[in-house]
């Protein structure tokens, strides 16, 4: 297990009374017969799906636009933290699989005159394919020598935009006059309240499915996928196809994310799919917390609001570098003191004072 | 476990957790007037100019370019401003990431009302759509083609020349004065070499070679073995940042000589020249249009000094032999000129006042030349071909004008 | 012929580059367990320093020396300080500690010395050698020796030293060392004091061919970790051979294979990784780990 890259036990509170081998096919804190309203967390995601669906009202089209960035990118950190959280396989690439997924809604309702819902599944389908293919040197190569793979990929990925222009334009990309995702003029709202209410349904049903995938008894293999891949064998698991499986859903899910945030920006150019913006989902997994659904949106917002907080606080033409360095210490105290991620610390936090106060 | 709920009541909690985070990182509200674009036009309200730049992450050197037209601006504003009005210019960073600057432009057009949007570089044309359908005014600092395309785009113009002008000056220059010569050109793998590359075979000279490299790239001995191996005696070298005086520094180690045509904006001597070692660099040629603050020709003159003293008060002083920042300065006296005849109006004024701009003097532009909108309404198409002597860039031709060129 | 022998001398040339690099690398990972993406900002910021030791009036002959004693005093303190706390949350928190460490370590040093290159004089002079019809420069040559030394004398402190002997321990197996009294947590600060020693070097040998600026290393940290991967995380002797390897198949494969050209130069060593993998997970030079259910 040395070079696996597995969260830690007790990363989510749940699996911190019981790690080990044996509880990895229990999922945590799996609660089956008990009444709705007796669910505090199904009651603390919907009023935040009802928040999401008044938010657009109640707030500007800039900041809407701002938080539907957040929540493309969200998706896409979920699919990384199914891979990364549950299944423990690291991938450093998934920058290049959202602008897959970007590009190829692009080109598809640019050059093709696609429907943008169209477009998008396209995508889905192509980044999953992609994906699984990213998959297959993983079934030799576990930890960080994956993690090297995946990051070739992201460094390559824009060098293959620019070397291919006729299909992807170059260095200057893609461009539509404005963004195919415009509600119908019956309703009244702004193409920004469209996006960002589309946005707040998608996300939902992508956490809603990826939760369901890992509680169901795909989950559970994922979760042995993780622990022990040896034990997951003898138990009966095809750790092969299991390992490809959740390589391509993962992809699907941030080719998802990437074909929305290119059609909602209406624009794509390869500077926007830099290894760097790969490295930024993967510490976005980390510090969101990569074994907990919420630090998805948690991670998203960390890396869309942070750096801009800092630049606009600082702000001047010498500023950059420090907003640079202090963004840098913000992500290393974030690990220092929350090492499950955001999510994970919050919840650990309030396990603390609510159960051992005197805890130490 | 102690108790079954513990758990869950945290899990709730995280999640609530997550969506106040949401509200509040988004917190101004929703106006009932959000269409409102363009600046204010009652006399006496400050004239908004929004710029968006890279002063972080790996193009953070552009930094230096924001820094010169700021200080323009508030030597304008230090001077009473335009017509009485002053300039308010809201400066963002946006990392080079395309997502911030499109973010960027809706902040300065939707929070401070921005009637022109200052943007840098090639994903300049990531933001056109957006401000093109708010019909803001578009500055977008780039030579890509693209972002002359005033059909597509009609709100967006690019400041710097199209980068095939100055292939084609730089051909002709080459027919005239080596005939028979084997050229060839090293350069990166983006729009820019491919249009030089364009301008070069306009004005007659089809490089034997053609070597691009991926920006970041610095180390290039293999493609100069290449070159030199082909027999190529003239060089078109762009490629920029460190890569540019790294490979002049390899190509006098080596001693490979062939003449050498500098790309216009990696000529001067605070990033490129200088770094190489300005013997290294001696009796190479380049097509140029901006003044270098550092080249000790224009110590003594008024734009440069103006120029020096502006960055000195306003700017970042380290900045005072930045060519990066001279360009800023020079781009934000255009941009001056044009408010002053649009009447501190954004949008469609301006890029008539733009269009409108004929034999405009510019602090920053070379001895006898000029601003004037042209082909693809960019201001800047004139080029001199200059030498360098070992201590300067010495005049080696007549102000060749873009205009006049573009017709094939 | 002569140009493909020059270009194979290149190739060694910038190859000796990653090679160090990667040797920084590969030490970080068998100590510590990680990459540190940090580590070519590690080499920049040398490099600056070596850069103002200079201007300052230090001759060479000093310089070296005190760089690789401040080298390894910063690298042992970013370990102690900043690597430490996340030491036991996993190689995932790990990673990205290492990814904020590359963040900040380039600002500070945009903060310091300005985003502008500047020319470094070689610390080797500016001669040419030619034998037969192929050019040596003195910067070449002796960079090629300097990263030589440093790995012979690394080599021989890791095998023939009783510090070497801990560290070995503490990389093999942590457990055990510690149980037999080894100071886990002194020898991982040594070792990425050591490591951030060798990668100066790499930046030493860097900075006068390629011009320092921050972004001195950027490639060069993709092409190391290329090697890295290529010669085996857990072999020494593989980061350097696979090093000299990147170095030299990209530059004949960008030249002579067609299609591939000088903007695609990066997709030569992860191809060959790539394949390298699927036949030896291991890398070339690595061993395979035994797996402990």
């Amino acid at each position: 297990m040395a070079t696996s890259i597995s969260e830690p036990a007790g990363a989510v509170p749940a699996t911190q009374a019981a790690p080990g081998a044996a509880s990895a096919l229990t999922t945590p804190g799996r609660v089956v017969h008990r009444p709705i309203w007796r669910r505090p967390v199904t009651w603390a995601w919907t009023a935040l799906f009802v928040v999401g669906l008044l938010l657009p009202f109640l707030i500007s089209d800039y900041d809407l636009f701002k938080a539907t960035r957040v929540l493309t990118i969200a998706i896409a950190v979920a699919g990384l933290n199914l891979l990364i959280g549950r299944a423990g396989q690291i991938s450093a690439g998934h920058g290049a699989l959202y602008g897959l997924g970007a590009y190829t809604a692009m080109i598809l309702v640019k050059e093709l005159d696609w429907a943008w819902p169209l477009a998008v599944l396209a995508a889905v389908a192509v980044s999953g394919v992609a994906g699984w293919l990213i998959g297959l040197p993983a079934l030799r190569v576990r930890g960080l020598n994956l993690g090297l793979l995946t990051i070739a990929i992201a460094a390559v990925f824009p060098l293959l935009l620019n070397r291919f222009s006729g299909l992807t334009g170059g260095t200057v990309g893609l461009q539509l006059a404005g963004s195919p995702i415009t509600p119908p003029e019956s309703w009244g709202l702004t193409p920004e309240q469209f996006q960002f209410l589309l946005l707040v349904l998608v996300v939902t049903v992508v956490l809603v499915v990826l939760r369901n995938l890992s509680t169901g008894p795909l989950g559970r293999s994922i979760e042995a996928l993780r622990v022990n891949p040896l034990m997951a064998r003898s138990e009966g698991v095809d750790v092969n196809r299991l390992t490809l499986t959740v390589f391509g859903i993962s992809s699907a899910v941030a080719g998802l994310g990437g074909a929305l945030g290119g059609l909602v920006l209406a624009s794509t150019v390869p500077d926007s799919y830099s290894m760097f913006f790969s490295l930024t989902l993967l510490s976005a997994c980390v510090v969101g917390g990569s074994r907990t659904w919420a630090g998805a949106l948690l991670g998203a917002a960390f890396i869309v609001y942070l750096p801009d907080l800092i630049s606009q606080q600082i702000g001047s033409t010498t500023g950059g570098q420090w907003s640079q360095l202090v963004y840098a210490a913000a992500l290393l105290l974030t690990l220092f003191f929350l090492p499950s991620g955001v999510a994970g610390g919050i919840g650990r936090l309030l396990a603390r004072s609510t159960r051992r106060p005197e805890r130490t | 476990m102690s108790v079954a709920t513990g758990p869950w009541s945290r899990r709730a909690v995280v999640a609530l957790a997550a969506g106040s985070l949401l509200l509040t990182a988004a917190c101004s509200g929703r106006s009932d007037d959000s269409s409102s674009s363009g600046s204010g036009s009652s006399s006496d309200q400050p004239i908004v100019v929004g710029m968006s730049f890279p002063l972080s992450g790996p193009l953070a050197g552009a930094a230096a370019v924001a820094d010169g037209a700021s200080a323009y601006f508030q030597h304008v504003n230090a001077d009473g401003g335009i017509n009485g009005r002053k300039i308010d210019y809201q400066l963002l960073d946006d990392g080079y990431d395309p997502a911030r600057q499109a973010d960027n432009a809706r902040q300065l057009i939707s929070e401070d009302s921005a009637g022109v949007v200052l943007t840098f570089g090639g994903i300049s044309s990531a933001t056109a759509p957006y401000l093109n359908a708010q019909k803001v005014a578009q500055v977008a600092f780039g030579t890509q083609a693209a972002l002359s395309d005033t059909d597509a785009t009609p709100y967006t113009r690019g400041w710097f020349p199209d980068g095939s002008w100055e292939g084609q000056v730089v051909g002709q220059h080459i027919a005239e004065a080596a005939p028979g010569a084997t050229v060839g050109v090293l350069g990166i793998n983006n729009d820019l070499t491919t249009s030089q590359v364009e301008g070069l075979t306009a004005a007659g000279v089809t490089p034997a070679k053609v070597l691009t490299v991926a920006p970041g790239v610095v180390d290039l001995t293999s493609q100069l073995n290449e070159l030199r191996g082909a027999g190529v005696d003239t060089l078109f070298l762009a490629v920029v940042g460190p890569a540019q005086s790294a490979t002049l520094r390899t190509m006098a180690d080596i001693g490979y000589k062939p003449q050498v045509y500098l790309y216009s904006a990696a000529s001067d001597f605070a990033t490129s020249i200088g770094p190489a070692g300005l013997p290294n660099v001696t009796g190479a040629l380049t097509a140029q249009y901006f003044k270098d603050p550092a080249d000790p020709r224009w110590a003594d003159d008024e734009g440069v000094q103006a120029f020096r003293s502006d960055i000195a008060e306003y700017g970042d002083a380290k900045n005072a032999d930045s060519y990066l920042a001279i360009e800023g300065y020079g781009a934000a006296a255009a941009i001056v000129a044009t408010l002053e005849e649009s009447g501190g109006e954004g949008g469609e004024a301006f890029t008539e006042a733009w269009d409108g701009i004929d034999g405009e003097d510019n602090p920053a532009l070379l001895p006898d030349m000029q601003l004037s909108a042209g082909p693809g309404s960019r201001l800047v198409h004139q080029y001199r071909v200059l030498q360098f002597d070992g201590t300067s860039w010495q005049d080696a031709g007549d102000v060749v004008d873009a205009a006049g060129l573009t017709q094939g | 012929m002569t140009e493909f022998l020059q270009q194979t001398v290149s190739g060694l040339t910038t190859g000796l580059v990653y090679a160090a690099l990667a040797l920084a690398i590969a030490l970080i990972f068998q100590g510590t367990g990680t990459l540190n993406f940090a580590q070519g900002e590690f080499a920049t910021l040398a490099a600056f320093v070596a850069f103002a030791l200079s201007t300052a009036g230090l001759s060479w002959w000093l310089v070296v020396p005190v760089l690789v004693v401040v080298a390894f005093v910063f690298g042992a303190g970013v370990e102690r300080l900043l690597v430490r706390p996340v030491e036991n949350s996993g190689p995932l928190a790990l990673l990205t500690v290492t990814a904020a460490l590359l963040l900040g370590t380039n600002a500070v040093t945009a903060l310091i010395w300005g985003t502008d290159v500047r020319s470094m004089p070689s610390p080797f002079g500016d001669s040419v050698f030619h034998v037969g019809a192929l050019t040596f420069t003195a910067q070449a040559l002796g960079g090629g020796a300097l990263v030589l030394v440093t790995m012979l004398v690394c080599g021989a402190v890791f095998r023939f030293t009783p510090l070497g002997l801990r560290l070995r321990a503490v990389a093999d197996n942590p457990d055990s060392a510690r149980l037999l009294g080894i100071s886990t947590g002194l020898m991982l600060a040594v070792g990425w004091g050591i490591a951030a020693a060798v990668g100066a070097i790499a930046g030493l040998v860097a900075a006068p061919t390629l011009g320092l600026s921050p972004e001195l290393m950027t490639n060069a940290l993709l092409l190391a970790l290329a090697a890295t991967t290529l010669g085996g995380f857990s072999s020494r002797l593989g980061a350097v051979v696979g090093g000299l390897l990147v170095g030299v198949l990209s530059n004949l494969a960008s030249r002579y294979v067609p299609g591939i050209g000088g903007d695609l130069q990066l997709v030569v060593p992860f191809a060959i990784i790539f394949l390298v993998l699927l036949v030896r997970p291991q890398g070339l030079f690595g061993r395979a780990s035994t797996v402990r259910a």
